[in-house]
């Protein structure tokens, strides 16, 4: 039933092995690379401020110019003034990377808190989110880690707008891209090595998960992971462990008035790759999976997303729908979205458990299967128990 | 400790740079000769009328054009024309485009033109995902290029009002092949559609597929080696003419899936069409053994196509089909059937447990408007599994000798049951093949209507003043009334927020399904409906609550010995007088498609073919 990947054998590993290897088994001899962090001396501090003209500007052809990081080498530490980094307590997956997010507001400016969908940001912010591949999940680290991109998204007049800059061949600085890029990867995962090409987006892949429909005619880019409730968690500042939320208030990124007393505050529950999926306890179980499947799907499989007229959505944002529900059209076909009790024939959990093109879920973004929130969703579907579908 | 599954090799992503290095065509594009790359582009800067130049005269490689390309969408604005130099390029990335471009400006009228879609052609067996992906936008224009080997759609548009794809081809070089692409030209959720002079090749899914769409023109194409060449799904007011459609598993579809987004069909004109041969095996993904078991299947894709079918009409309502040629299919000409062909839960009785309040644990108790029945929910969104309205007219319609073979494990029991009624009866020579009708018509949602219901009064039934569909139709909205009333919602199911159901699943005007005029030099070829559509006959076509076919009933009897019904059957069986209406049946009204300031349609720009002229 499933669509077989046509380019599997013959592309997987030509970048590694030489042209036209069809073995699988050459899987075995591939060494897994190491990655060094160019050295100190290089990269020289740039400055201390933001070249706020610049970001308004939005049309920097290297990093660089824009003088949001101290060291213009590294993405991943040390903001510029009203620069702060932040976690999401459950993040999107993208193929292992270690992301390193970054939000800069404005001088004099601040945020907006928002019930349940992204905090409205003024003219000229700038969310930073660079994506580094370590050589293994075990070790992360921008000393150890092939650092590949760093996205920008700015707030311009017109609304949000995307900017993807490649990291150059020795990691000096990034220079900007808008027809995306592919790069061969090899990754140590527990005792597994993985291979795929792990893909930076094109512009347009940019806008279709950030879109957001709001009519029939009407659409804007939006944001998809500063929201409340995965910013409503703790993160280990430099100065000391905070909740993000205080932090941004204290910090004058979010503006207090607006933001619910913390009992009041949403809340997702916190799952990563670390967390033994086994040990979710079960009262736990469902929250946490429909959380995973939010920041991972709910951004199209909702009714304001690309996937809106899916019979699948996601989204904490409005009714989560799928169980029982007969996958229309260009789904393959013979599976439930969601049959409870039975992962195993539920299409979301086999589009997640896939690479094959076509198939694979989410459709762009995505050349690995998670396999800790692919486990934490078949694990939660199988634990179903009601209804039947019939 | 975490626990890490083994994963297998991932590489979903196609190695760009890397395949380039390599020297590597296709694997898939044997037998396609060598196109000359050639560059002859000149471009403009007039605003609103930019012409954009992809490539240029020095540097035609794959990584530039598609470099060019993404970059010329990110940067474009209102009124851009691309031109694509000759030449086969292959694509490592989807080339997409949301309606905006990279500042986030709102952009529309574009047009994407190539040399010829035999002279420029984007392999995109590169790109995971679909060949050209365009969202939400306005007046698209695609002439002129080729798109090869997708390993998903070749060209989406959706959420697009006024979309030409004119000279465009998407083909799939492997025949027969499941993993090919699902659809070739694939307009989706738009409006003011115009799809002509193009050519679709290999699609494991619909060659031509335009789906919840309105104001639709498919007109003189051609459709080859598809498992559907072309498909109307969902769509109103649509003209499909002027098309060939050959060597697939099916020529064309008009078909009405209960998607439950409040979109569904009608108003589809099916007309001078070459509909011819299409009896290729049925390669789409199917379901599995264990999932029919389950009755985990989506049942209503091509997968469920017979092969050897000219036309399917699946319970679209208000459909003209005439003066199409239809020639040499295994298995039938015309198959008109309501979706309970594919899924009988669609008409069962609806469960009426709201909330479990019956005191009876062995009813599965109603929680959500799909508890109701199986389609509870799609019937209140205003989907109907019945056809009504439906003109099959003045079509030539013919089987050379030899071709007639009938399969397809949707109908098989049909066509054994023809078999069997056929050889008892001496209809055919024996060892010679079934024949079943030319126009098969499943009939049941007549059946259903002409059925009184009855109910049972201290044990006795009594007619309840309703038809089955009727009580169905009642059932269901009682119960979503029940289930309104009680408020009723779990974790698992929350109940969408849908208007109450008034309509009936069925018209009751029995005449509504006509066929009349089809056939070669005016000889009327079979046509039959499988379920009783007659009042008089339907005592004997249950077995209690079971519909029973005419073919199980005939059979049966002639297989019994009782010459006397079987022979009267077997009028019946072949030629059914109930697809022959005394009153005006169904005509439908030319579709008009809008697209900035021109308009298109049969009567309109064209006014040459047979049934086009004013």
């Amino acid at each position: 039933m499933k669509k077989i990947n046509k380019i599997l054998a013959s592309v997987a590993l030509l970048g590694l092995v030489g042209c036209g290897s069809e073995s699988d088994s050459a899987s075995n001899e591939v060494t897994i690379p190491t990655y060094n962090a160019p050295i100190d001396a290089v990269c020289d501090d740039v400055s201390q401020d933001v070249n706020w003209a610049k970001v308004l500007l939005a049309d920097a052809d290297k990093l660089s110019e824009y003088k949001l990081f101290q060291s213009q080498c590294n993405p991943t530490a040390n903001a510029n003034a009203r620069g702060l980094p932040y976690d999401l307590s459950i993040p999107l997956f993208s193929d292992y990377t270690s992301k390193y997010r970054f939000v800069f507001v404005p001088e004099n400016e601040k945020a907006t808190y928002v019930e349940g969908e992204v905090f409205d940001f003024p003219l000229g912010s700038v969310i930073s989110k660079t994506f580094s591949m370590p050589s293994s999940t075990d070790n992360r680290g921008y000393a150890v880690e092939n650092i590949i991109e760093t996205r920008l998204l700015i707030k311009k007049e017109a609304g949000w707008v995307a900017r993807a800059y490649v990291w150059d061949e020795g990691k000096l600085d990034a220079t900007r891209v808008r027809d995306g890029a592919t790069v061969a990867t090899v990754l140590g995962h527990g005792e597994d090595i993985m291979q795929f090409n792990y893909g930076v987006p094109t512009q347009s892949a940019c806008t279709e998960c950030h879109k957001f429909k709001e009519s029939e005619n009407e659409s804007y880019f939006t944001l998809i992971g500063p929201k409340a409730r995965y910013l409503n968690s703790d993160y280990n500042y430099a100065t000391g462990t905070e909740n993000q939320i205080e932090k941004w208030v204290s910090e004058g990124l979010l503006d207090q008035t607006g933001v619910p007393e913390v009992a009041e505050r949403e809340q997702a529950k916190t799952f990563n790759d670390y967390v033994d999926v086994d040990s979710i306890p079960p009262s736990e179980l469902e929250e946490t999976a429909k959380a995973w499947l939010d920041i991972n799907c709910g951004h199209c499989h909702r009714t304001e997303g690309t996937a809106s007229n899916t019979a699948f959505k996601s989204a904490t944002q409005g009714a989560f729908q799928g169980f029982c529900e007969i996958p229309v059209s260009g789904a393959g076909t013979g599976a439930l979205v969601i049959l409870p009790g039975n992962a195993e024939s539920s299409l979301v959990y086999q589009r997640l458990n896939t690479t094959d093109a076509g198939f694979s879920m989410p459709p762009i973004g995505r050349s690995a299967i998670h396999a800790e929130g692919t486990a934490l969703v078949k694990r939660w579907i199988d634990s179903l128990t009601t209804p039947s579908c019939n | 400790m975490k626990t890490i599954k083994k994963l297998q090799l991932a590489a979903a992503v196609a190695a760009g740079l890397t395949l380039a290095g390599c020297g590597s065509d296709s694997d898939g594009s044997g037998g396609t000769a060598t196109i000359e790359k050639l560059f002859d582009c000149t471009a403009d800067a007039t605003v609103d009328a930019r012409v954009i130049c992809i490539g240029s005269a020095d540097d035609l490689t794959d990584t530039t054009i598609q470099s060019d390309l993404l970059t010329a969408l990110a940067t474009s604005k209102t009124g851009d024309t691309f031109i694509f130099p000759q030449g086969r390029f292959n694509m490592t990335a989807t080339i997409g485009f949301q309606g905006k471009n990279e500042d986030s400006e709102t952009v529309s009228n574009l047009t994407f033109k190539g040399a010829g879609m035999d002279k420029t052609i984007f392999d995109v067996s590169g790109s995971t995902a679909d060949g050209f992906k365009i969202e939400d936008t306005n007046n698209l224009i695609f002439e002129d290029f080729g798109v090869y080997e997708s390993n998903n759609n070749a060209i989406k548009v959706s959420g697009s009002d006024g979309i030409i794809m004119r000279r465009i081809a998407t083909v799939w070089e492997t025949d027969y092949q499941a993993t090919n692409g699902a659809y070739g030209l694939y307009p989706v959720q738009s409006s003011n559609i115009l799809i002509e002079d193009s050519f679709v090749q290999g699609s494991a899914d619909a060659g031509v597929y335009v789906g919840q769409s309105d104001n639709i023109v498919v007109r003189n194409n051609t459709a080859l080696k598809n498992v559907a060449g072309i498909e109307i799904e969902n769509s109103t007011d649509a003209d499909v003419y002027g098309n060939v459609s050959r060597g697939n598993t099916a020529g064309i579809l008009v078909f009405d899936l209960p998607i439950g987004n409040g979109k569904y069909g009608s108003g589809v004109r099916v007309f001078d069409n070459v509909v011819d041969a299409n009896n290729a095996p049925n390669f789409a993904a199917g379901c599995t053994e264990e999932q029919k078991a389950n009755d985990t299947c989506f049942e209503g894709g091509v997968h469920i196509a017979p092969p050897g079918s000219g036309m399917i009409v699946l319970s679209t309502n208000d459909v003209e089909i005439f003066n199409n040629t239809i020639t040499d299919h295994k298995t039938f000409a015309i198959a008109v059937t309501s979706y309970l062909m594919a899924d009988f839960q669609v008409a069962s009785e609806p469960n009426a447990d709201i909330g479990g309040q019956d005191g009876n644990d062995a009813t599965t108790p109603v929680l959500s408007y799909d508890d109701i029945s199986k389609f509870g929910s799609k019937y209140l969104d205003g989907w109907s599994p019945f056809v009504n309205g439906l003109n099959i007219h003045n079509n030539s319609i013919s089987v050379a000798d030899g071709v007639n073979a009938p399969e397809g494990s949707l109908i098989q029991d049909i066509i054994d049951g023809y078999q069997q009624f056929q050889t008892s009866m001496g209809v055919i020579s024996t060892g010679d093949n079934a024949k079943i009708p030319s126009i098969l018509y499943d009939g049941i949602g007549e059946l259903l209507t002409i059925t009184p219901y009855m109910v049972d009064v201290d044990g006795t039934p009594t007619p309840s003043g309703m038809n089955l569909m009727q009580a169905i139709a009642k059932g269901t909205n009682d119960a979503a009334a029940a289930l309104n009333f009680y408020e009723i919602e779990d974790t698992l199911k929350q109940i969408p927020n849908m208007a109450p159901f008034t309509g009936e699943l069925y018209q009751t005007d029995a005449t509504s399904v006509c066929q009349s005029n089809n056939g070669v030099d005016g000889i009327t070829v079979t046509a039959a409906s499988v379920f009783h559509t007659e009042p008089e006959n339907i005592a004997a076509s249950f077995n209690g609550d079971e519909p029973l076919s005419k073919v199980e009933i005939g059979g049966a009897a002639g297989l019994a010995g009782d010459i006397a019904t079987a022979i009267d059957e077997s009028v019946a069986m072949l030629s059914d007088e109930s697809m022959t209406c005394a009153t005006a049946a169904y005509i439908g009204t030319p579709a008009v498609v809008t697209v900035g300031n021109d308009t298109f349609g049969c009567g309109d720009d064209d006014t040459t073919s047979t049934f086009c002229a004013p």
